[in-house]
């Protein structure tokens, strides 16, 4: 019969083994617990980690889209109610233009018109000259501050202004004035003035250049309906990332944060490991023979 | 039998009782001694002569007991399976903890990694794009560049620190292994000499084994007993011990990292497969530079990541001209002003043609470069692609850390035909100028922001060329590189991924090897090591064998007792 020996030290060794690595996987459990996070470092779960890191940036850019989406909704809503004014003031230079080109207005009255579509002409120069945040609305990117001098003579570029909206995503987020305010190339503003001027010097051509007028007025008209087109799609794409920082939030939770009734679990049973670890050590310092002998 | 042969039984045998019973008392008192291996009395009947004598008859039965001799259990290739053991634990131990101290340079995932402030860097830019020219945006950008570089100087530092310390720790882990040979060197001798005059070596044994596992634990050995009792210890490279010879090791720090060679100078660097000094070896020669350098590629991929993006290389400025626009024969001349390193500006004028066709990179690299030798500018034109393509040009000087701007010629509204056409990924900032690297230096350590725009942001050219002062064009491209599947994100991510599977991996292997170093441990020591009860059977058995040899001795004596009372 072989009998494996065995000595008091080497089941103390064995059993301090156990207990070190016992304590420390209560210690784990209970720094998740405590931490609520399973992560506490990167060896815990290197794919959780690349995965939560990603998770962590999308996150942080999803929240500057926001940003650049309320940036680009201020900037649309700018140019629309500008826009609008224009209408309003466009409508106004039609009505006047009809009312000069009836055979009744005398001469006098014709002047007042004119002097009307001129003080029209020039509100409309300085609503086309709306800023945001200092930037001409309708100017492109120009350096100087305005989109068109005292004359209505275009001093903007033709520079689109984007914003990142979403991953891989721009949105323009401008109109310039040198499409919206000019119909088959000719500028509101001159076609405004060759207006005024039939009302002052030339009644018969009010008629054909009230026309132009309202080319002018259906283009900016399609303006409008372009500006509130990608207002609504901004709109969207706000609710969408909205929509997926709730989801990212989830996924990094889900990745990141523990499962309490898990981790509570985990703790128990390590603790009952432990002691039961404990009770072990306990025993193997047990009485030995000398306590028989006498 | 002869009347008082049975007294020199009695004698050996109380004898051979009395040293098992001292032996035993030895034994308990060591049990709790490190490395002592337990003793036991050896012995062997005496059985009187066994060679025939002439005129002598042997009629006795035996003599009693002889050879009593005191044996030391252990079993030698247990010894030597616990030195290699102990040679591979010290290095998993020591990987493992090289390791969680770099895991510890990269608090992720977590607010105050790396990614955060890179996240925050490029949002940064998307800000600077939406509103160029508010200064305010722009400090912002320059602040969280700080932010974001001191978290990368620091993890360098941090990775530094750990090489230095490992360094540190592998030099007194040399000093250590030399003090051990030292030590064992001495035992040896000590060894020798108590075997040469008679007296049991066991217990010196014991002690040069202790002093072997503690080597083992720091270098991988191989041990030769010799003849004389004498042990000789080697690393792979050749041996450290012969005999009472120790050839001592040295820690040389080199260029890249450390070596650890013989003092004496032979045999060059020695290479270890176990031990902490192995573990140390590999810390600082291998994993933490790979580490270090995908840092230092992470740094420099931000830096060409952002200067590209903003029209500037090493050293000079970069355009891209898309094949369609290659045909400058409208312009009679495309006039751009360049100044290296903030000099005076300088206006070169590149005659305009088509340079669309076959060998028109050729072309206008000539043009180029006359136009720029012409006016003085000490700068080397290269042009690329073409024909068909898109163009690369650049305008470098010699030295790499040389900055380059260029801006357009004459009033804003000619600067169409310059840099706009030429160099149309070059930005135009607020200064009407571009090309200026955002940042400059290589490596996680040294990378910085050019000193120019931190001084003064508004120097930052975020303009597409020909566009006015509210372009943010190339900032709205920089801020989404943060997706880009080979920029600085990426790099970071990736070398987050190594260092934790890599971490896992080592912190797998020291877990495992702790394992087995304590199970062969354990059953070395269940082998050599003291059993309380058996010492007690053992103690009782001598006990009791005592006894009857002094009853024996007891009966010898009444027996001659009456043989002598027969005569009066």
């Amino acid at each position: 019969m072989t009998v494996q020996r065995t000595t008091q030290q080497s089941g103390i060794d064995r059993v301090s083994l156990d207990l070190s690595n016992n304590l420390r996987r209560l210690q784990d459990s209970q720094d998740r617990l405590s931490t609520g996070k399973q992560i506490t470092k990167l060896s815990d779960d290197p794919t959780g980690v690349g995965s939560a890191v990603q998770l962590r940036s999308s996150l942080g850019r999803a929240a500057q889209y926001q940003r650049n989406v309320e940036d680009g909704l201020s900037r649309l809503n700018e140019a629309d109610s500008s826009l609008q004014r224009i209408v309003d003031n466009l409508s106004r230079v039609k009505d006047l233009a009809t009312q000069a080109n009836s055979g009744a207005i005398s001469e006098g009255e014709r002047a007042a018109v004119a002097a009307e579509m001129t003080q029209l002409r020039d509100q409309i120069i300085a609503t086309a000259n709306a800023s945001y945040l200092g930037q001409p609305v309708f100017g492109g990117t120009a350096s100087s501050g305005r989109a068109y001098d005292a004359n209505g003579a275009y001093v903007g570029d033709n520079s689109s202004i984007e914003r990142n909206v979403a991953p891989g995503l721009r949105v323009a987020v401008n109109l310039n004035g040198s499409s919206v305010f000019s119909t088959n190339g000719v500028s509101l503003f001159d076609s405004l003035n060759t207006l005024i001027a039939s009302v002052t010097t030339d009644p018969s051509t009010i008629g054909d250049n009230a026309l132009v007028i309202d080319g002018h007025f259906s283009t900016i008209q399609q303006g409008l309906a372009e500006v509130g087109g990608r207002v609504n799609r901004l709109e969207a794409l706000k609710t969408h990332t909205d929509d997926s920082i709730a989801s990212m939030q989830k996924n990094l939770s889900s990745i990141e944060d523990i499962d309490l009734e898990k981790a509570m679990l985990d703790v128990k049973t390590r603790e009952v490991a432990y002691q039961a670890a404990l009770s072990a050590t306990a025993r193997v310092i047990q009485p030995s023979l000398v306590d028989f002998l006498k | 039998m002869s009347d008082f042969g049975a007294l020199r039984i009695a004698l050996s045998s109380l004898y051979a009782s009395q040293k098992g019973l001292e032996i035993t008392g030895h034994n308990i008192a060591n049990a709790k001694s490190e490395g002592y291996s337990r003793q036991t009395v050896v012995t062997t009947a005496d059985g009187g002569p066994t060679l025939a004598a002439m005129f002598a008859r042997w009629q006795q039965g035996g003599y009693g007991v002889k050879n009593v001799e005191v044996q030391r259990v252990n079993d030698v290739f247990l010894t030597n399976r616990t030195y290699i053991e102990h040679g591979v634990n010290g290095a998993a131990q020591t990987t493992k903890g090289i390791f969680n101290q770099l895991e510890n340079v990269f608090p992720e995932p977590g607010a105050n990694g790396l990614q955060q402030q890179l996240t925050d860097f490029w949002s940064a830019w998307d800000d600077v794009a939406n509103q160029p020219q508010d200064a305010g945006a722009r400090s912002q950008l320059v602040a969280q560049t700080n932010v974001l570089l001191d978290r990368m100087h620091q993890s360098a530092a941090d990775m530094f620190t750990i090489r230095d310390n490992s360094t540190q720790q592998l030099a007194s882990a040399v000093t250590q292994v030399n003090s051990l040979t030292d030590q064992i060197a001495s035992l040896n001798a000590t060894i020798v000499a108590s075997s040469s005059a008679g007296r049991s070596p066991n217990d010196l044994l014991d002690q040069r084994d202790t002093l072997v596992k503690k080597l083992s634990d720091l270098v991988d050995i191989t041990i030769r007993n010799d003849a004389d009792g004498q042990m000789d210890i080697f690393v792979p490279g050749g041996p450290i011990l012969m005999g009472s010879t120790p050839t001592p090791l040295a820690m040389i720090a080199t260029q890249t990292g450390a070596a650890v060679r013989f003092a004496n100078g032979s045999g060059g660097d020695q290479v270890f497969r176990g031990g902490t000094v192995s573990g140390l070896l590999s810390g600082i020669n291998d994993v933490i530079p790979t580490f270090l350098t995908s840092l230092d590629n992470l740094a420099n991929s931000l830096r060409d990541t952002v200067n590209e993006g903003l029209g500037a290389v090493a050293g000079g400025v970069s355009g891209t001209v898309p094949a369609n626009a290659q045909n400058l024969a409208a312009y009679p001349t495309l006039d751009v002003q360049l100044r290296v390193n903030g000099g005076a500006w300088t206006t070169v004028s590149i005659p305009g043609a088509d340079y669309s066709g076959a060998g028109g990179a050729d072309a206008l690299q000539t043009a180029l470069q006359t136009a720029l030798d012409t006016a003085g500018v000490s700068l080397t034109a290269q042009v690329t692609g073409g024909a068909g393509s898109a163009m690369q040009i650049a305008l470098t000087s010699i030295d790499d850390s040389d900055s380059v701007e260029i801006a357009p010629a004459g009033a804003v509204g000619t600067e169409q035909a310059g840099v706009a056409q030429l160099f149309p990924n070059v930005g135009l900032g607020l200064q009407r100028a571009g090309g200026l690297p955002f940042f400059v230096g290589s490596g996680a350590f040294e990378l910085g922001i050019n000193s120019a725009i931190a001084a003064d942001p508004s120097r930052l050219a975020v303009g597409r060329g020909g566009s006015g002062l509210n372009d943010g064009g190339l900032a709205l491209v920089l801020a989404e590189s943060g997706n880009r599947v080979d920029g600085p994100d990426a790099r970071y991510r990736a070398l987050l991924g190594s260092l934790g599977a890599a971490s896992q991996r080592a912190s797998r292997i020291a877990d495992n090897q702790d394992v087995m170093t304590t199970q062969v441990d354990a059953a070395k020591d269940a082998e050599s090591g003291v059993n309380v009860d058996e010492e007690m059977v053992a103690m009782v058995q001598y006990q009791h064998a005592y006894a009857a040899a002094a009853k024996f001795l007891n009966s010898v004596n009444d027996m001659l007792d009456t043989l002598l009372n027969i005569i009066r």
